[in-house]
């Protein structure tokens, strides 16, 4: 949609036009929003954000991008609540990882969200949809990354099977340490 | 010690973080190891399972295609 009032060279700019357009600029909603801001982390083998999944929006974007320290090892999250991650065992997963060829990694009833199992690729830089976390209902992840190096493009795609609510996540490595950033933008539900 | 970087901030593990890391570290080794043999049971299977019908894999696939 254009600006009420649009301008040609030339014209003379009045403050009611202009009030008019940034009265317009001011009521837009942006698509994404952060409400995380990129946050980093330097050689942890763990790292949370509390507080970032509320009701104001449905669906979260998280971009990551790590090094990790050990070149296998597994990269999981657990969902938060109030400040405690969630380790019961409703997590499922169909993750599948392309290199030259493709390896499936299937799992449910896990105890946490795999995003990349133990496939000696370390380090990921990429994105990942959480939907639904602040709902009642399953909460859901999607989301691509590439393992270190650009040596393999995973594709993650999983869910916690019951209608539990969440407000933070947890991310995890089970060997070594990962050093990096993340941050979390919500998307917006309305125009 | 572990570490980890609670919202935004790195610093040593605590005691009871520790414990439940190290926790899911035993578990996640665990399920990791269970997904390590259902493929090697899968592969097993289809080995067998081609065996038996004497065709190759890429045999196979032609007849999917």
């Amino acid at each position: 949609m254009a600006l009420p009032v649009t301008f040609v060279a030339g014209d003379v700019l009045e403050a009611a036009q202009l009030n008019s357009n940034f009265t317009y600029l001011d009521g837009k909603n942006a698509g994404l929003v952060c409400v995380k801001a990129e946050t980093a982390f330097t050689s942890v083998a763990s790292f949370t954000a509390d507080d970032v999944f509320t009701s104001a929006y449905s669906n979260y974007l998280i971009v990551l991008n790590y090094t990790q320290s050990n070149t296998a090892g597994v990269a999981s999250f657990r969902y938060r609540t109030g400040g405690t991650s969630n380790s019961t065992a409703n997590y499922s997963h169909q993750n599948t990882l392309f290199t030259s060829s493709a390896t499936f990694s299937i799992a449910s009833g896990a105890t946490s969200q795999t995003l990349v199992p133990n496939y000696g690729a370390a380090g990921s830089s990429g994105n990942l949809n959480i939907l639904a976390p602040q709902l009642s209902q399953k909460t859901i992840v999607t989301g691509t990354l590439i393992t270190g190096s650009a040596s393999g493009n995973m594709i993650v795609g999983g869910g916690f099977n019951t209608t539990t609510q969440f407000d933070g996540i947890e991310f995890l490595i089970s060997l070594g340490t990962v050093t990096g950033t993340y941050a979390i933008y919500g998307y917006s539900k309305t125009v | 010690m572990k570490r980890t970087n609670d919202n935004g901030l790195d610093r040593d593990m605590t005691e009871t973080e520790l414990t439940k890391y190290e926790s899911w570290v035993t578990q996640v080794e665990a399920e990791a190891e269970a997904q390590t043999q259902a493929d090697a049971n899968r592969q097993a299977l289809k080995e067998a399972t081609l065996a038996k019908l004497g065709l190759t894999a890429d045999e196979v696939a032609a007849l999917l295609s």
